[in-house]
């Protein structure tokens, strides 16, 4: 299940929400500031890492990156394919004819490996965050940290509303194949055409109908009695181990900022590694 | 803002509590009349209730008598997230509700819902049980200690921290009641709170509602439509029928001198007491009345002690099965879904041959659906085979296999997606390549066969739910497939409903086709179907003649099922000879008849 919280006793599953909130703040702070491939290839290792160090099975990770991964290279492959850098280096051509024709140019390309490696690693954090930390103690922190308590209950409830329409999902799905629905297989087109013209309208019908309950279930359980004065059961305490994290966090954030376009630019895309691609092409501007 | 205990405070009632005169009672209506937003027919009308202070109020009637409508007016869900026009007026815990605000009448009203999964709203159990108590501000500490007492009482113990949505039906419902009672309301409304469990589920359910009511004074109002589990439970019943309380007393009352009525609506009382009407038109007549299985055997037992008879020894014959061509097959068929992981199917061996008309039955959460779901190849075996009418479901797609194996869906939302009936019904062959004029042929043949000739043209979200659940049943006959399955299709429907749909299945079942149907119903598999396969924890536990298995209730108990109560009747009379295996109120009737008169 896509946001499934997978309970652990480490040292990660230990530390306070809100020092899980900075530290995918800083891996947001990260990917925003740096486009460089190496750069943005060492924040998704380490998160990688530390989501073994959460013992979070490989299993569970592999399947999440074959999920998202399609979605990703064909994002990144129609930005190459449509993105024109000034002053390009022409590396090859994909297509070359009279009517059409696509460059591929150095720029483009390492462009695009930076930009996998970002959203891979920001959908990465997002996961490894939900997998390390129950969504109530995350709407917790965001509370304590001065969010509004109905934004909270409601991200609560949207969490707790998507393994139902997952699931809703799913039973509408086995229902149409079970009528010899054919869902398209592996062409996308056909596919998404399927989903479009004989999935939606089911699901919206059923999306809505649940959308309902769920709004009956949280007024009767009276979410909306008295909600700035609302007890939290679960308390907050900050430990040494928030603190030491902090201070790590705060440091590779002031790293990424030194490294950024507005200091030595060595993590933005037209740096560290587009310098030493040219380099071994022998490109000289 | 004081936390414990404190009720909450609110707008001041217009109305002082002197003028609403509720004498001390729970639940006041008075000239209740409703409609639904949109609607110019009212869903309940002119109705006029009291509920006393720890009283146990059961609501039953056929599906959409208004049922439901009622709960909502009583928790005030209508009008004040309903809207719609209302005239008349409610009281609930001395306060009209259209002058409070919702969540204030809430926290006097819990509502369960009838579906679990829909009133279950966070992450974990430990997060859902404390969700009501937190919103009304109730001290930390309180909360911690409701939370755990809850736990204990639901027997949730060790899954606090997992999500509801990957509990069972029988644990979802347990969780989503720990979550009301943590709320600790004065008055508990139960919509329809045991339609998605098993008997011994439902039992356990009704009798921890039953005990917080006599030991706390809680007041209970549970709408139902199991009447044999709650006749000696309620103190009173109340019949709706078309939105209007046709009538109302204690449980003896209404059964005794509302017997017609209640046939006339399609409800059907107990079976003992539907034994002891019968037997009255016979000349048989019974000291009282018995509306329990307890009273009916301590009636019996002193009617036929008195007439010294005995029934003649019995022996049931086992039907001899016939050389039947087999049309689904399993050999060692082990299904572990990977999250857990968790063991769904293991080692199943099983024939289900052409012709038969078979119930799958079994506790939630036995293996039931998983199993169905390989007939139609919508899940692969982990390990072993299954051979749908000789094609290894491996090496073929649903798609394939859906037009030899029709499966028709508990929830008929779930596949409803075209903007006439006769759309919906050409969709299954269309896909499958059926020609125009045989798609047409085949549509008609499917809504004869269903009785939906008439509603071709209309809308199938515009349906009633009986009808909607008819369309889901033709969409599928449309693909003539030579096996069709039919997932919980009595479930949340009045007697009159069920014996509709089974009797469509049996008619399905004469003309040659193979029906499945999983059920927790213990009576309607009685009545219709001749094998029975028990299921428990993924595996087979019994396979055979439906009275060859519901002559063993040690058996059934296994899988948290138990005989309809007209077996268990005749196997408490056993010191008369009555015969172990009796299936029917007919039946039983019949032998009652032959014993008493010596024939």
């Amino acid at each position: 299940m896509a946001f499934e919280y997978i309970p652990g006793k480490t040292v990660f599953h230990r530390l306070d929400p809100r020092t899980k909130i900075v530290f995918f703040l800083t891996t947001i702070v990260l990917e925003v500031l740096w486009g460089d491939p190496i750069f943005l290839s060492v924040v998704l290792v380490a998160v990688l890492l530390l989501a073994r160090l959460c013992g979070v099975p490989r299993n569970v990770i592999t399947s999440f990156v074959k999920a998202v991964i399609f979605f990703i290279v064909g994002y990144c492959m129609l930005t190459m394919f449509f993105l024109k850098p000034p002053n390009p280096h022409l590396l090859f051509w994909l297509v070359r004819s009279e009517w059409f024709s696509l460059p591929i140019y150095v720029e483009t390309l390492v462009q695009m490996l930076g930009l996998m490696a970002k959203m891979l690693g920001i959908l990465l954090c997002v996961r490894l965050l939900l997998m390390i930390t129950p969504v109530t103690d995350i709407v917790l922190g965001l509370v304590k940290m001065k969010f509004p308590v109905s934004f909270g209950i409601a991200m609560t409830t949207t969490f707790g509303y998507v393994p139902v329409l997952i699931d809703e999902n799913r039973k509408i799905g086995e229902a149409l194949r079970s009528r010899g629905w054919k869902s398209g297989g592996y062409n996308v087109v056909k596919k998404l055409k399927a989903l479009l013209t004989e999935m939606l309208v089911p699901a919206i019908y059923v999306s809505f109908k649940r959308a309902n309950e769920i709004a009956i279930a949280l007024e009767s359980k009276g979410f909306s009695y008295n909600i700035s004065d609302r007890t939290f059961v679960k308390e907050l305490e900050f430990t040494g181990n928030d603190y030491i994290a902090i201070t790590i966090l705060l440091a590779t954030c002031f790293f990424g900022v030194l490294t950024s376009d507005m200091f030595l630019g060595y993590g933005t895309f037209d740096g560290l590694t587009l310098t030493l691609v040219k380099g071994l092409l022998g490109i000289h501007d | 803002m004081t936390k414990v205990g404190m009720e909450p405070t609110s707008r001041p009632s217009t109305i002082g509590t002197a003028t609403l005169d509720v004498r001390g009672d729970e639940i006041v209506i008075e000239d209740l009349t409703y409609s639904y937003p949109g609607s110019t027919r009212p869903a309940i009308k002119d109705i006029n209730l009291r509920v006393k202070k720890g009283e146990v109020l059961m609501v039953t009637g056929p599906s959409g008598a208004g049922k439901t409508t009622l709960c909502r007016c009583i928790n005030g869900l209508i009008p004040h997230f309903f809207g719609g026009k209302m005239r008349g007026r409610v009281v609930t815990h001395s306060m009209v509700t259209t002058e409070y605000d919702l969540s204030t009448i809430c926290f006097f009203a819990g509502t369960l819902f009838q579906d679990p999964s829909s009133q279950l709203v966070c992450p974990s159990v430990e997060a859902e049980i404390s969700f009501g108590p937190e919103n009304y501000g109730v001290d930390r500490e309180e909360i911690k200690r409701r939370v755990k007492e809850c736990i204990k009482v639901a027997r949730l113990e060790g899954y606090e921290e997992r999500s509801p949505h990957t509990l069972s039906g029988g644990e979802q419902q347990a969780c989503a009641f720990a979550a009301v009672m943590a709320m600790q309301p004065t008055i508990y409304v139960l919509d329809e709170p045991t339609s998605e469990l098993d008997p011994l589920g439902s039992s356990r359910m009704l009798s921890l509602a039953m005990s917080l009511a006599k030991a706390e004074a809680k007041t209970m109002v549970i709408v139902e439509h199991k009447m044999e589990d709650l006749a000696n439970l309620v103190d009173r019943i109340v019949v709706i029928d078309k939105g209007e309380i046709i009538l109302e007393g204690s449980p003896r009352t209404v059964l005794e001198e509302g017997a017609k009525i209640m046939e006339k609506i399609g409800l059907k009382p107990p079976q003992v007491t539907l034994l002891a009407s019968t037997l009255k038109r016979e000349g048989i007549e019974l000291h009282t009345l018995p509306i329990t299985l307890e009273e009916a055997v301590a009636n019996f037992s002193k009617l036929l002690s008195e007439s010294r008879k005995v029934a003649p020894s019995h022996k049931y014959t086992r039907a001899i099965p016939e050389e039947k061509k087999v049309i689904i097959e399993t050999q060692g068929l082990w299904h572990i879904y990977p999250r857990g992981p968790t063991i769904a199917l293991k080692d199943v061996d099983l024939k289900i041959y052409e012709g038969d008309f078979v119930a799958i039955i079994g506790q939630n959460g036995s293996g039931k659906t998983t199993l169905v779901k390989h007939f139609n190849g919508l899940l692969k075996p982990t390990k072993g085979k299954v051979i749908v009418d000789g094609i290894d479901t491996t090496k073929a797609s649903t798609v394939d296999l859906s037009r030899i194996v029709g499966y028709c869906f508990q929830n008929p939302d779930h596949q409803i997606l075209k903007r006439t009936v006769r759309e919906e019904l050409e969709f299954g062959p269309r896909n499958i390549g059926v020609p125009v004029e045989e798609i047409k042929e085949r549509v008609m043949g499917a809504a004869k066969k269903t009785e939906l000739e008439h509603l071709l043209d209309d809308n199938p979200f515009n349906l009633s739910k009986g009808e909607r659940q008819r369309v889901s049943v033709a969409s599928v006959l449309a693909l003539k497939p030579k096996v069709l399955i039919v997932d919980e299709p009595t479930t949340g429907q009045d007697y009159k409903r069920s014996k509709g749909m089974m009797d469509l299945m049996r008619e399905l079942n004469r003309e040659g086709k193979t029906i499945i149907v999983i059920t927790h119903d213990m009576n309607i598999t009685a009545e219709y179907v001749e094998r029975v396969i028990l299921l428990k924890k993924g595996g087979i536990l019994a396979d055979g003649g439906v009275r060859e298995i519901y002559s063993q209730p040690e058996l059934l108990s296994e899988t948290f099922l138990k005989p309809p109560q007209i077996t268990r009747l005749s196997q408490m009379l056993e010191e008369y000879c009555f015969p172990k295996d009796v299936l029917t109120v007919e039946e039983m009737q019949h032998i009652m008849v032959n014993v008493l008169r010596g024939v």
